[in-house]
């Protein structure tokens, strides 16, 4: 108020005086605010309507896409059907090659087992007894430490030598075949020819040939 | 206090019914249905995917409908959807005089519901085809027992033809012995095979 005293009057400005009695002034502001009011009202108003529209535009556009992609998988299936023959033998290849695939799991490849303890026999001895035991396909293993060392293959070979280093470089060989885990030498006896030896020999998972599937594969969401 | 107080406050409290209104019951719950919406588009989009990609599987099957049947009918022959004993014993006397070795006994069960067993390989393909075994219910397997007398390379081939025939069978073990000492000099053995075959009833 004080600056407003020492001021100097401005050139060319115009007077303005307020006559109005307080009262009338109030009303006048009260005025102005309900209208200032009403309009920030009918703003807000407006711009929840276009909010309100969009969303429901992308609403709507939303549908649309589902139900073009509901016809078009309608669409699919109508072409399915016309190979509906393709299909039952397409659900019974992908039946049967689980069941291999569950029936095989604990597939062992004897012939090729034989045929390396054939060769492992010392020259001048044979083979006069073999157990090779697997666990049947429904039997549920005994866990050991981890999966590797569950025994899935026991092979007990008798079988004769010449001399006892025939014995050693058996097991020597065994140690080299897939999925060796241990042996055991049961008995060792001697003969007129030379030796008589009882092997005990297991082998973990790794030896095992589990069946792969068959058929048709990797649409098995269609079963 | 003043009337326009009361006005601004009145005004002010109407705008934000206006916006919470609209934000509660318009906005969110039209978003949240977009959202629906959206996820059944995905849904959808990616079973049109696999169901295209089976479509054109189908339409290769159905070029190469021959090669097809026969891959079916080779699987059909491994895991039939019955005993099929005669044919089964046919393939063992054919694998066995092939082999020269003679079957000296045979022995088969009755076929039962094969229980399916946990995985010990615990591959994926296994533990996929486990669950939808388990839940058909149709895989049945037979006890089987032969005894075959023979020289061990006989054996071998024998066993050999066995695992690799037309009928799948799961050889669980294998007992050799001698037959008796006469014949143990001439390289004469007795093999013991016991083991599975398999059924599967209705897989169509």
């Amino acid at each position: 108020m004080s600056n407003d005293k020492h001021r100097a009057p401005v050139i060319g400005g115009k007077a303005k005086a307020d006559f109005l009695p307080p009262r009338i002034q109030e009303l006048h502001d009260g005025r102005k605010n309900r209208h200032n009011l009403a309009i920030s009202a009918l703003v807000v108003t407006a711009v929840c309507g276009v909010s309100m529209l969009f969303v429901v535009g992308i609403e709507r556009s939303s549908q649309a896409l589902l139900s073009q992609q509901q016809t078009e998988s309608a669409q699919i299936l109508n072409r399915q059907n016309a190979y509906s023959d393709m299909v039952a033998l397409t659900r019974e290849s992908n039946n049967l090659s689980d069941a291999y695939v569950v029936a095989s799991e604990r597939n062992v490849n004897w012939s090729s087992f034989m045929q390396r303890i054939e060769a492992a026999v010392p020259s001048g001895g044979s083979l006069t007894n073999l157990d090779m035991i697997s666990p049947a396909s429904e039997d549920s293993i005994a866990a050991g430490a981890g999966a590797t060392a569950l025994t899935a293959v026991t092979v007990g070979a008798t079988f004769t030598s010449p001399t006892i280093a025939g014995i050693e470089f058996f097991i020597l060989d065994a140690q080299q075949w897939p999925g060796y885990q241990s042996s055991m030498v049961s008995q060792i006896g001697s003969t007129q020819s030379g030796y008589n030896a009882t092997v005990q020999i297991t082998f973990d998972v790794t030896a095992l040939a589990p069946g792969a599937p068959q058929g048709v594969y990797g649409i098995a969401s269609f079963h | 206090m003043k009337a326009k107080s009361l006005w601004t406050a009145g005004g002010v409290t109407v705008i934000l019914l206006i916006l919470a209104s609209t934000i509660l019951f318009g906005i969110m719950p039209t978003y949240s249905m977009i959202q629906n919406v959206d996820n059944q588009i995905k849904a959808i989009r990616s079973e049109n995917s696999f169901r295209l990609h089976y479509l054109s599987v189908l339409r290769n099957r159905a070029k190469n409908k021959d090669h097809f049947y026969i891959s079916v009918n080779r699987q059909r022959l491994e895991i039939p959807s019955n005993m099929q004993v005669v044919e089964f014993l046919n393939e063992l006397d054919l694998e066995a005089n092939a082999a020269h070795v003679k079957l000296s006994g045979v022995q088969l069960n009755l076929p039962q519901t094969f229980p399916v067993p946990a995985s010990i390989t615990h591959s994926a393909a296994y533990a996929a085809a486990s669950t939808r075994v388990a839940a058909s219910n149709h895989l049945k397997s037979s006890a089987i027992s032969i005894t075959a007398i023979g020289g061990l390379g006989g054996i071998r081939s024998f066993l050999s033809a066995l695992e690799h025939g037309p009928r799948y069978v799961r050889v669980a073990s294998v007992r050799l012995s001698s037959v008796d000492a006469s014949n143990a000099s001439k390289g004469q053995l007795k093999a013991e095979i016991a083991g599975q075959i398999f059924t599967y009833e209705g897989a169509h």
